[in-house]
């Protein structure tokens, strides 16, 4: 490069100027207290604090920094501390209720964790006021993700209690800057809203009802209960009185929250919708360019700059293409570029969603959540739809709806269960009294249990499924009621793949480009139909030496594998909906009977001598399981030999060991169990011969009388035990075994040994014929005759 | 009283049938169920009862009686009914307070003394009753007639009052013993009731 001209300079000067500078909109992180760079470790309690929202004062629920000596906790309010960390970092939160009477957790809304870091009621235990709780989990998807209690969580949510959570992607530094605006140019916008009456309590109307009180009226109406109230019942439809962004409420007066900015500065804004039911339809104002450009969201960037809104194919937004529309829960990444004269105000606005898709009635046109106010140029490159972002990258997002081996969910167990892949949001229940959101027309109450030990008690419901780890699955959320439901899934994150007609079954979108996410919209007379793939991750276990006080943790060992067994809630993200059973589960149950193992049987084995079987590989569990072994011993992983009962985890391998049967023809057999399976190793000792090889002494002819004569030595052969040894012939003939004595008497004989026979031509036999001496000697039924005789041969 | 207001501007705008699909509850062709008062009305004798507790030792409304107060709260499950099982935790943490007016407290259901087991133990101090064959519920007049097959026995949750002598004073149909203003109000029946 050149040296710059002095219009370049100026650009550049501008560039370093033109950094959006938020006024009263920064959030506080938490403190990790963690030396580590890959360990995020934080200690966050929830805690009532009086609030100023605006200049009235709400008896808000927070959750604090609070971290020990001699760490300094970062201020609380609303919202609670944002955490940042990255791809592959371990999060460990310290999480403690200080609460008066709420029972609450944390659900780290989006996140694909170990199971028992979920924080929901059928994954731990309430944490009741005065109890804690740790969070552990290792993160492996980038994105804007946020926190908040799942116990009940209706009031605490409403009354500030949430924060977020924002995961860098590895390759995003090195975005920044091009394709992606710097960091000083990039805010986390938390959207909520609150409402409290003249006390400050939080909740609906003067006096205020909490949101669970509201939820339990409904309830008790809907289920024909003395005592409900219908009334209750419309909570979702009435947001909450005050917007917060940030915590602040938007002023218009006080033109806060507001961002100085240079035009066409591309400002990056990662948004967090934290409201129990309102929808915020985002609409950007007074810019030269008016568009929302998403670069991502809940499961990391995008491939490409995208517009929401608008007709896609022949689904139809209902908003304007460029405007962006979040529902309870939901969260974007997205780009605006402000621009205008100098001090002009370009506004961030919500505003409402036409009918059908309208979630929050009674909202105003343009009601402001944010101001960028010019300062000078900026000299970005204009953004376009299509730029690339991950596209080209190794970070190229996975594309699950092409040719992908899709699973059916498993058969439920006995104690109640669907296998149906099409989940139905319900609002009518055909066997209750009245009618309340639900899901396949049942009301699944999960959303809460007593503590101390109850999460073992939380019902298994009939709307469960049940999946096995791996597996990608392709279900279908369709919604039958008139409402539009931000459909939430916990622990994995779905691919959408298109939305389906309810009234013809017609495609009415076919997804454009790939993208995870962890809630999608299901609008009325609709069906989403979404993909998603049950990867496994590893279990981190609680090591502190302090023990949790409360909760009741489930025996844990720290494993490469596991973390996903467990119940996997989902459900309708409206708070209200959810609390009165638009719920349901994904249950992925262990799986501790591996893939069937065979050892091989030997034969005719040497006995009383040590055998080995072939090594085997562990497959098809997600669980450690316990290993054992009876008759012999086991090596695991090539280790050494031995008897005591381990656990073994899936890719082990193991092979046996024992020692043959002293005995012919007995066989010894090892039995392994791992987990449910088992097999056996045998081995079987070779058959008992007594037979031996054909032996042959050779004749002797010309012999003298009365000398005694000996024969070849022969080996014993083809025996494998003591065959019996006998002669046979004149009185005089005799053998030797291994040149012991001679002898007439039976014996034994076993392979290897020698023998040869002795005779001899008495006196006598010369007046007699013939004038030869015969011996048979017998090994074990092979015969063999041994002549001598005075004669030449014949 | 604004929430209801607009709560209500809300509901009355679907039943006019404007804006039908923004409010999922009510649509028009449904028709709520009435939900009338239930149970045995005040003034009337309590029915007389002896059920087994969670241990299985049997515990007769008479054994309660002429101490003070009664309250028996009738719940549907304290295995499957999470807000019932918030109700007696919440009732737990508020025990102190309403024995200060001399009253005995008593659940009822129709779950098994195990079931009550389970659940109370280190959990609820004062007696879970088992209505197994819910003659006691039916005698009250809060039994639940219109639950599918799979319920069949539970009771209507609904918490009567009873002076010692044994003659009901109130009848309260609060789940939620968490707020205070709902504490209050069975507080105040109680000490009415002495």
């Amino acid at each position: 490069m050149k040296g710059l001209s002095s219009l370049q300079l100026a650009a550049l000067l501008l560039f370093a100027f033109g950094v959006a500078t938020p006024v009263h909109a920064a959030l506080v992180n938490a403190t990790d207290v963690n030396a580590s760079p890959t360990v995020f470790e934080a200690w966050i309690t929830a805690d009532e604090k009086d609030v100023a929202i605006g200049a009235a004062t709400a008896h808000a629920f927070v959750y604090k920094d609070d971290p020990p000596a001699p760490f300094l906790p970062a201020s609380a309010g609303i919202p609670g501390p944002q955490i940042k960390a990255k791809v592959g970092d371990t999060v460990i939160v310290h999480f403690r209720n200080n609460l008066n009477t709420e029972a609450a957790s944390i659900h780290w809304h989006g996140i694909e964790l170990d199971n028992e870091s979920d924080g929901t009621a059928v994954t731990q235990d309430a944490v009741l006021p005065g109890q804690s709780y740790t969070y552990r989990f290792r993160i492996f998807r980038p994105g804007v993700y946020w926190y908040h209690s799942h116990i009940q969580p209706g009031n605490a949510t409403f009354a500030g209690m949430y924060g977020s959570l924002i995961i860098d992607n590895p390759i995003e530094p090195s975005l920044r800057g091009n394709k992606l605006p710097t960091l000083a140019n990039t805010h986390t916008l938390v959207l909520s809203d609150i409402e409290f009456d003249a006390t400050g309590k939080v909740g609906k109307g003067d006096p205020a009802k909490t949101i669970n009180e509201l939820v339990e009226l409904c309830h008790l109406w809907a289920e024909g209960e003395p005592g409900g109230d219908m009334i209750a019942c419309g909570t979702p439809g009435s947001p909450g009185k005050t917007v917060l962004v940030n915590g602040i409420e938007p002023a218009v007066g006080g033109l806060v929250p507001k961002f100085t900015v240079a035009s066409g500065q591309r400002v990056r804004l990662q948004i967090i919708n934290a409201a129990i039911s309102r929808d915020f339809k985002l609409r950007v104002l007074n810019s030269g360019d008016n568009k929302i450009y998403r670069i991502g969201g809940e499961g990391g960037l995008l491939d490409h700059v995208i517009l929401e809104g608008g007709v896609k194919q022949s689904w139809d937004s209902l908003y304007n293409l460029g405007e962006l529309v979040i529902g309870s829960g939901d969260r974007a990444d997205v780009i605006v570029v402000p621009s205008g004269g100098q001090g002009a105000m370009v506004k961030l606005v919500g505003g409402s969603m036409a009918v059908p898709f309208r979630t929050s009635l009674g909202l105003s046109d343009h009601y402001p959540l944010a101001y960028f106010e010019i300062n000078g140029t900026a000299s970005d490159t204009a953004i376009a739809v299509g730029d690339p972002i991950l596209a080209g990258t190794a970070e190229d997002v996975e594309n699950l709806k092409g040719n992908v081996a899709i699973s059916p969910l498993q058969a439920p167990p006995p104690f109640g269960g669907s296998s149906d892949t099409t989940i139905r949001l319900t609002n009518q229940r055909p066997d209750r009294p009245n009618q309340a959101p639900s899901v396949d027309n049942f009301s699944a109450m999960l959303d809460t249990n007593v503590g101390n030990g109850d999460v073992a008690n939380m019902p298994r419901t009939r709307v469960a499924r049940y999946a096995r780890l791996g597996d990608t699955l392709e279900l279908s959320v369709k919604n039958e009621t008139n409402a539009v439901h931000p459909f939430h899934l916990h622990g994995f994150s779905m691919q959408p793949v298109r939305y389906v007609s309810n009234t013809d079954g017609s495609t009415l979108r076919q997804w454009e480009y790939d993208e995870f996410l962890d809630e999608i919209e299901v609008y009325p007379e609709q069906t989403l139909v979404y993909r998603v793939r049950l990867d496994d991750r590893s279990r981190i276990c609680d090591s502190s030496s302090g023990p949790n006080t409360g909760p009741v943790l489930a025996p844990c060992a720290n494993a490469a594998s596991g973390g996903a067994v467990g119940r996997w809630l989902f459900h309708c993200h409206i708070f209200h909906h959810a609390g009165l059973g638009m719920m349901g589960e994904i249950v992925l149950l262990p799986d501790l009977t591996p893939d069937p193992f065979v050892f091989l049987s030997l034969i005719n084995v040497e006995r009383s001598t040590p055998q080995l079987s072939n090594v085997i590989t562990v497959s098809g569990i997600n669980m450690a399981v316990p290993i054992s072994v009876t008759g012999g011993e086991y090596a695991l992983n090539g280790g050494s030999f031995g008897s005591a009962p381990g656990t073994a985890i899936n890719g082990n391998t193991v092979q046996l060991r024992h020692v043959s049967s002293p005995a012919f023809s007995t066989s010894v057999t090892t039995t392994l169990n791992v987990g449910a399976a088992s097999a056996g190793f045998t081995s079987t000792t070779l058959e008992e011969d007594l037979v031996p090889d054909a032996f042959h002494f050779i004749d002797r002819a010309l012999v003298l009388p009365l000398f005694y004569y000996s024969s070849n030595t022969v080996t014993v052969s083809g025996i494998n035990s003591n065959s019996p040894i006998s002669i046979a012939g004149g009185s005089n003939a005799t053998y030797s075994v291994n040149n012991g004595a001679f002898r007439r008497t039976p014996s034994t004989v076993k392979n290897g040994d020698t023998v040869r026979l002795r005779n001899v031509i008495p006196l006598i036999d010369l007046w007699g014929r013939p004038e030869s001496v015969s011996a048979t000697l017998n090994i074990g039924g092979v015969t063999d005759r041994w002549t001598i005789s005075l004669l030449p041969p014949p | 009283m604004k929430h209801v207001a607009c709560a209500l501007v809300a509901t009355c705008a679907l039943l006019a049938g404007q804006a039908q699909a923004t409010e999922f509850f009510i649509d028009e062709t449904a028709k709520p169920a009435p939900v009338a008062d239930i149970g045995l009305p005040s003034g009337k004798a309590a029915p007389s009862f002896t059920l087994k507790d969670a241990d299985g030792h049997p515990v007769s409304l008479e054994s309660l009686l002429g101490k003070g107060p009664v309250a028996l709260v009738f719940f549907r499950s304290a295995d499957w009914c999470g807000y019932c099982k918030l109700q007696l935790t919440d009732l737990q943490k508020n025990l102190p307070e309403i024995k200060t007016t001399g009253a005995q407290l008593v659940g009822i259901s129709y779950d098994p003394p195990e079931i009550l087991k389970r659940f109370s133990k280190n959990r609820i101090s004062f007696p879970l009753l088992s209505d197994r064959d819910s003659a006691t519920i039916a005698a009250y007049g809060v039994l639940n007639q219109t639950t599918d097959p799979e319920y069949a026995g539970i009771a209507r949750h609904s918490l009567f009052v009873l002076d010692s002598r044994g003659v009901i004073r109130a009848k309260l149909y609060q789940v939620s013993y968490a707020e205070r203003p709902a504490v209050e109000r069975l507080l105040a029946a109680l000490r009415a009731a002495r």
